[in-house]
């Protein structure tokens, strides 16, 4: 019924009664040349006009209501290249037209961004632009969120969520990051809206947040593109410095009236620990392991697409709940969205794309708490010393999000050659946190009484943009294309928020219903940003392209004048292929040379001296300094260099390769003054610093194997980043939270920094004094790794039967085993306890909660077995992080999938009623298999979440789980 | 065609101008102020609250640390509510640098020392037309000056063995010469107190500051005029929203500190003690392990003392046990007396010791006392201070080369 209603919407849109006898029309099929298959959803449309189709499942399109003439008629799929054909249209014709289109392997039609307001095809952007068709993946595997469907699939790119909790913070790792400050995170827009990538979580947890893309709903994606540094991102300019990266959500299509696609997938799986904790390291193994669940996985998603000329539509509903591996951990979320584009005339097209989520996300309690499940099972030999289990379990996090994604943006192009747009969009994020500690159950440091923690966060972000383009030949060889805009950007956040305690009954646990207020309070904030750019891409002869742009960006950083400030931009590309002489196995050759400057602001107080708050207490409520500013500060200057080439050759094969150098001066480096100074209430920004990147990436990809009934596509991504803090303006290095990670000169950032263990010092009576210390602090490693890279293979089988796998690894990257720090201190790691016995060294400051181990005797002192049991202990000795930083080095099965199209089965089946086109099922799988010598369950944790100095710190944080999806997917 | 593109393009640069507008106008910050808006005399009060409010952080906070670093109270894994390892430094004298706690407890010092100055400082720059409040404004920027530079003089240390603090990234201020630094303000406060009491509170600190500096008849001339029986103690307060660290981690709150088992049996000895050492028997994790939980602090909002009439004559009773030791005696008697506990027959430097333990149990005295009469209970090389922290250590060159640059400690206005 509902597919019915839908075709008769769309043949609403398309029917013009009036023009049937004055027009004819064209129709005809589009196949894939090699396979001789029919190509589904390939654009075919006469050009200069509106009028198009897409092609339907079998590969036919029909474009009715065609004015007489002759046209281009051009087709164009993704993953192939365009074809056009001259066809002439008379009254009451149907032109029959038929298409055979060739694999395009390096995507070079492609239209991708290369700069704000400027698109070009693949085979003539000058930067390196990564474009992620996100559909392609979303068919083979179900994915939580937007860091899954990323990660291992974009050369320079990495994504790292920093636990197993759905709907975890995760970090984008771009190239070298960038600069010093900030967040080393890349801007992100979706639908040209720029959003919000902030990690929230009100309410702590222990370390972990929740990103707050974790909203999105991969499914709607259409594709992603990354411009990954200064050099292509010049354009965007203040806080472009870590890369840019668009998301595109899906839109409709024309379509002939039997063609409007509706979508159903229906995905059952389930998460479940990858890895199990051993005895040989945790004395609570097995308590440690009882903890997991295998959490449920079940999401419902439809979408219905299609359109006439003047209107074209995508609507989208998806609902997912997963349980993570561990209780009081899940996930809720309901997605909505429509995009519309509306194009009354030639000259005129809206488009409204709008989204709009409910999300629920429960977090656990974890990492760096005493409260935490894992703290309470990998600490102290006998579980839940910390925290009744009880009263672990009993308490709930919640994190209710709702938000709405929205923008109206007009194009209008007068004349011929040029364009004007503009655009409005919003993101709009309101989330509630909630926490309770119920009542009757005890919480350490705290009555029975319960407590309850609310707040309200608002965070909304607008932008308005508006930009012209012109097109011109000043000479017959020589395009060029001016183009000049400006953006504006309105950021606030208002939030507020309580806790109160001691209820009287659990019954009523409302926020009035307590006794005592703990404390409550509100934020906020007022950002303003402002561009204003200008580019000019100037082509000759298709062969040699140049671009040049300028931006000029302001912001609102209160306490002294906004920071305005230019960003130049230059790149050029060159076209080898073009050459007659140029070999001929080579269907695309590009050189390119590209440079550009971003920037980063300073925080929002951060030019204001002295910031005062107010603070109540016992005698009064009076002044405490806040923060603390530097009215000198300025934004941090990234600069870019990028050159390399794109290659596409012997038809199946393409090659990028892409060598970068990054610099950032003047970089802001916030650092805590001495506390005898007094104005230690945060840390102080300075513009001391200045650091270099430098990186390799390359992306093979083929299809060396093509036919009807057999596929094999090959995929291999390698890239190599270093990066180095040259100069900090003489201030001190500056520390994370645990001592342990720096920013230093001559150091990589986030360096591991710390005093090394050399072995083992003795008294005069050959009695173990403490470990031999290094007089002074020394490099152990860095825990962003230098290589990062992928291999993926897709293979189709008769016909129709897929099979596709993703491995990614990471190298030259170390990660510090908190876990065990915490194990050894508390007596819960067997090897340790053996030697503390040996050395006789229970309950002392060494080993204060060991007890002897059975059947071990003490050793005497002087003998070689006690110096080397000393030793050994002294490389154990938790009070020195250096004896726990390890290689975490992995090569991880990523993704696997397999499916089946029945399309070629239902016609058989359901000969009368082809009401089901196609139906996909799927079994997939994520995290299926690692191989790394790190000894904790995963190296990919970092207990602080991901947006903090802290970097590749596992302290008892929930390891991402092993999960297994099976999906059915119904094409109507 | 041009004169479109033209128009469209001169609109583009009005927007362009009017960028500058568009972003400076945002609306201002609602929870926080700039430096400068203070410096009115409508503030003054705010600003003492404040520095008031940082005192009761600090010294809770630091005699917490201080106690625990004494034999006075002891960490141990079997206590009900030892969750911090950390903990086992302070309890051990072995104390790491970047110690967590010592970090914070170094920093609030800081804290609190800068802004009883900026007090002063920014009543120098203001008009202020009532001398009340500038008086008062005085006494407490000079008096909280002086309990700061008193707690680094007593408390911190750059070696084990070796006391005293820094300011501004000066040079290492020994004991002595911090405490000098905290008498001239303490000197200050008493000029500008608001009245008799205030003036023998002040009078009491400067005693006691001259006591630990090992100046007697200074000590003994100023308790003479310190607080006496009958005055209320000058105390820090708080409540739940800045709260007895006592409460949170050595109480009620949570247990990981208990009191040494000598105080059950000072009770044992003498019931009428537990007036006054207020300790409570509980279990530990072992389910056998008697442990004693103090309640001197039974609720978070519980005050601690500063200095008391009672710590006054145990000054003077000590100032006077060799030269008057039956007024010396009658002193102790008398402070014993207010809890309703009988007369020592006799007194000697020994039984001075303990009713000073007994009377300013977890006031923070027991670490001094052990240094000034050689009752160190813990091996040679560790720590009877706490230490500075990292921060400090890393980011101050004039504690390892006191010759680079200006390393002097900054002028006292």
């Amino acid at each position: 019924m509902l597919h019915t209603l839908f075709i008769s919407f769309a043949l609403l849109l398309i029917y013009d009664p009036s023009s049937a006898t004055t027009t004819g029309s064209t129709a005809g099929q589009v196949i894939d040349a090699r396979t001789t298959e029919p190509l589904t959803g390939v654009n075919v449309y006469l050009k200069g006009t509106s009028l198009g189709a897409a092609s339907t499942s079998d590969g036919t399109f029909l474009i009715p209501n065609v004015p007489p003439g002759t046209y281009q008629m051009v087709a164009s799929h993704v993953g192939f290249h365009t074809e056009e054909m001259t066809v002439r249209i008379a009254v009451g014709d149907v032109v029959n037209v038929n298409f055979s289109l060739q694999e395009d392997i390096y995507h070079s039609e492609e239209i991708v961004v290369v700069g704000i307001a400027s698109k070009t095809s693949r085979a003539m952007a000058p930067v390196a632009v990564s474009r992620l068709s996100a559909s392609e993946y979303t068919e083979k595997n179900t994915y939580q969120g937007l860091n899954e469907l990323v990660n291992g699939k974009i050369a320079g790119v990495a994504v790292r969520s920093s636990s197993g909790n759905p709907g975890s913070g995760f970090r984008f790792m771009v190239r070298s990051g960038g600069g010093l400050n900030g967040d080393e995170q890349p801007v992100i827009y979706i639908d040209g809206v720029r959003i919000n990538n902030d990690e929230v979580g009100p309410w702590g947890v222990g370390g972990q947040r929740i990103s707050i893309l974790a909203d999105l709903n991969p499914e709607d994606i259409e594709n992603i593109e990354v411009l990954k540094g200064p050099a292509g991102g010049a354009s965007y300019g203040t806080n472009g410095s870590n890369g840019v990266v668009l998301i595109t959500t899906k839109k409709g299509k024309i379509t002939s009236e039997s063609a409007a696609g509706i979508n159903y997938k229906f995905t059952t799986g389930w998460n479940t620990q990858a890895e199990k904790y051993s005895t040989d390291d945790y004395l609570s193994a097995d308590a440690a392991n009882a903890i997991f669940r295998d959490g449920r996985i079940w999401q419902n998603s439809v979408s219905v697409a299609g359109g006439s000329n003047l209107l074209r539509y995508f609507v989208s509903l998806e609902s997912r709940e997963e349980e993570g591996i561990t209780h009081n951990n899940q996930l809720n979320r309901k997605n909505f969205r429509t995009n519309l584009d509306v194009t009354p005339n030639e000259k005129l097209t809206f488009t409204v794309n709008l989204g709009y989520t409910l999300n629920d996300i429960q977090r656990p309690l974890n990492d760096f708490l005493i409260w935490g499940q894992l703290p309470n099972v990998l600490g102290f030999a006998r579980p839940y010393v910390f925290l009744d289990s009880l009263s672990i379990y009993g308490f709930e996090d919640s994190n209710k999000s709702n938000r709405i994604l929205a923008s109206l943006s007009a194009e209008y192009a007068p004349f011929k050659n040029f364009a004007m747009r503009i655009g409005f969009g919003i993101d709009d994020h309101d989330l509630r946190g909630d926490q309770t500690f119920p009542v009757n159950l005890t919480y350490t440091g705290t009555n029975d009484l319960g407590a309850r923690n609310a707040d309200n966060v608002r965070r909304k972000q607008n932008t308005y943009n508006w930009d012209l383009r012109y097109t011109y030949n000043p000479l017959s060889d020589l395009e060029i294309t001016s183009i000049a805009g400006a953006q504006f950007f309105d950021r606030r956040l208002d939030d507020t928020f309580i806790r109160v305690y001691g209820f009287e009954t659990e019954l009523v646990t409302n926020i009035g219903a307590a006794q005592e207020l703990a404390f409550a309070n509100e934020d906020f904030f007022h950002r303003r940003e402002a561009g204003f750019f200008t580019q000019h891409a100037l082509a000759f002869r298709d062969q040699y392209f140049l671009t040049l742009n300028l931006r000029r960006d302001y912001a609102s950083v209160i306490g002294i004048d906004a920071p305005d400030i230019y960003y130049p931009g230059a790149n050029f590309a060159w076209r080898f292929d073009k050459y007659p002489y140029f070999p001929g196995n080579f269907d695309l050759m590009k050189f390119r040379l590209a440079y550009g400057e971003t920037g980063v602001l300073p925080d929002l107080l951060a030019g204001i001296p002295l910031l005062y708050r107010a603070r109540s207490s016992a005698f009064g409520v009076g002044a405490f300094l806040s923060n603390i500013g530097n009215s000198e500060i300025e934004p941090e200057r990234v600069k870019e260099f990028e050159v390399g080439f794109d290659a596409e050759f012997l038809r199946n094969w393409a090659l990028e390769f892409t060598y970068y150098r990054q610099k950032a001066q003047n970089s802001i480096v916030a650092s805590r003054n001495s506390p005898s100074t007094g104005r230690t209430a945060s840390p102080v920004p300075f513009n001391i610093g200045e650091v270099k990147g430098w990186g390799v990436e390359t992306q093979l990809q083929g299809t060396p194997i093509r036919s009807r009934n057999l596929q094999l596509g090959l995929a291999l991504i390698n890239n190599y980043q270093d990066n180095e803090v040259v100069d900090l303006g003489g201030a001190q290095p500056i520390f994370d939270n645990f001592g342990a990670n720096v920013i230093k000169e001559g150091l990589a950032k986030h360096e591991f920094f710390l005093t090394p263990v050399l072995g083992a010092e003795f008294d005069a009576d050959g009695l173990y004094s403490g470990p031999k210390l290094g007089d002074e602090r020394v490099a152990f490693g860095n825990p962003v790794p230098n290589y990062t890279g992928s291999f993926s293979i897709n293979l189709r089988v008769i016909k129709n039967l897929n099979f596709y796998l993703l491995t990614d690894w990471a190298t030259g990257h170390k990660v510090m085993n908190q876990s065990n720090t915490f194990a050894y201190q508390l007596g819960n790691n067997p090897r340790f306890n053996t030697l503390v016995t040996q050395l006789g060294l229970n309950q002392t400051g060494l080993a204060p909660f060991s007890s002897p181990v059975e059947g071990v005797e003490p050793l005497t002192p002087g003998t070689a077995e006690y110096q080397a049991a000393a030793k050994e202990f002294a490389r154990l000795d938790w009070r020195f992080l250096s004896n726990f930083v390890e290689p975490a080095d992995f090569f991880k099965l990523r993704e696997l999938s397999l499916s089946y199209s029945f399309k070629d089965w239902l016609p058989k089946l359901f000969s009368r009623n082809r009401a089901v086109k196609d139906l996909v099922i799927t079994f997939s799988a994520l995290n299926l298999w690692t191989a790394t010598k790190y000894s904790g369950p995963d190296s990919e944790v970092n207990v602080f979440s991901a947006r903090s100095l802290t970097r590749g710190h596992d302290l008892a944080t929930l390891q991402h789980p092993r999960v297994y999806n099976l999906s059915f997917a119904f094409s109507l | 065609m041009k004169r479109k593109v033209a128009v469209a393009i001169l609109f583009m640069l009005v927007l362009c101008v009017a960028c500058s507008d568009f972003v400076e106008n945002v609306d201002p910050l609602i929870d926080k102020i700039e430096d400068d808006q203070l410096n009115d005399e409508s503030q003054l009060d705010f600003l003492i609250n404040g520095v008031m409010a940082n005192f009761a952080v600090s010294h809770g906070d630091i005699i917490l640390l201080a106690d625990g670093l004494s034999d006075q109270i002891f960490f141990n894994t079997n206590i009900p509510g030892a969750i911090l390892p950390k903990f086992f430094q302070i309890e051990h004298g072995t104390i790491q640098f970047d110690n967590s706690d010592v970090t914070v407890v170094f920093r609030v010092a800081g804290e609190l020392r800068f802004q009883a100055d900026d007090l002063l400082r920014r009543l120098n720059e203001i008009e202020v037309t009532d001398p009340e409040l500038a008086r008062k404004t005085r006494h407490n920027g000079y008096l909280f000056g002086g309990i700061a530079r008193y707690l680094y003089a007593t408390y911190f240390g750059l070696n084990p063995a070796e006391g005293g603090g820094v300011e501004e990234n000066s040079r290492f201020i020994p004991s002595d010469e911090m405490y000098d630094r905290a008498l001239d303000r303490f000197a200050n406060a008493l000029d500008h107190a608001g009245d008799e009491q205030e003036r023998r509170m002040v009078s009491s600190l400067i005693a006691r500051t001259y006591l630990y500096q090992g100046d007697a008849a200074n000590a003994l001339s100023f308790a003479q005029s310190g607080l006496a029986q009958g005055d209320p103690p000058f105390r820090a307060l708080y409540d739940n929203r800045i709260s007895n660290s006592f409460f949170h981690q050595a109480g009620r709150g949570l247990m990981q500190w208990a009191a040494a088992n000598r105080f059950s049996d000072y009770i044992l000895a003498d019931s009428s003690d537990a007036a006054r050492i207020q300790i409570e028997e509980t279990t530990g994790r072992d389910g056998t392990t008697i442990f004693w939980r103090q309640f001197k602090y039974a609720t978070e909002d519980a005050p601690i003392n500063v200095i008391s009439w009672q710590e006054n004559e145990l000054m003077l009773a000590e100032l006077e046990l060799d030269s008057a030791p039956a007024s010396a005696l009658a002193r102790i008697n008398e402070v014993r007396a207010s809890h309703g506990i009988g007369p020592l027959a006799v007194l000697d430097l020994t039984a001075l010791i303990q009713e000073r333990e007994k009377e300013l149990f977890l006031e923070g005295a027991r670490l001094v006392d052990q240094r000034r009469f050689g009752l160190w209970h813990l091996g040679a090389g560790t720590w009877q201070y706490l230490p500075f922290s990292a921060e400090e250590r890393n980011n101050n060159p004039c504690l390892t080369d006191p010759s680079s640059g200006d390393c002097e400690p900054p002028p006292l206005r």
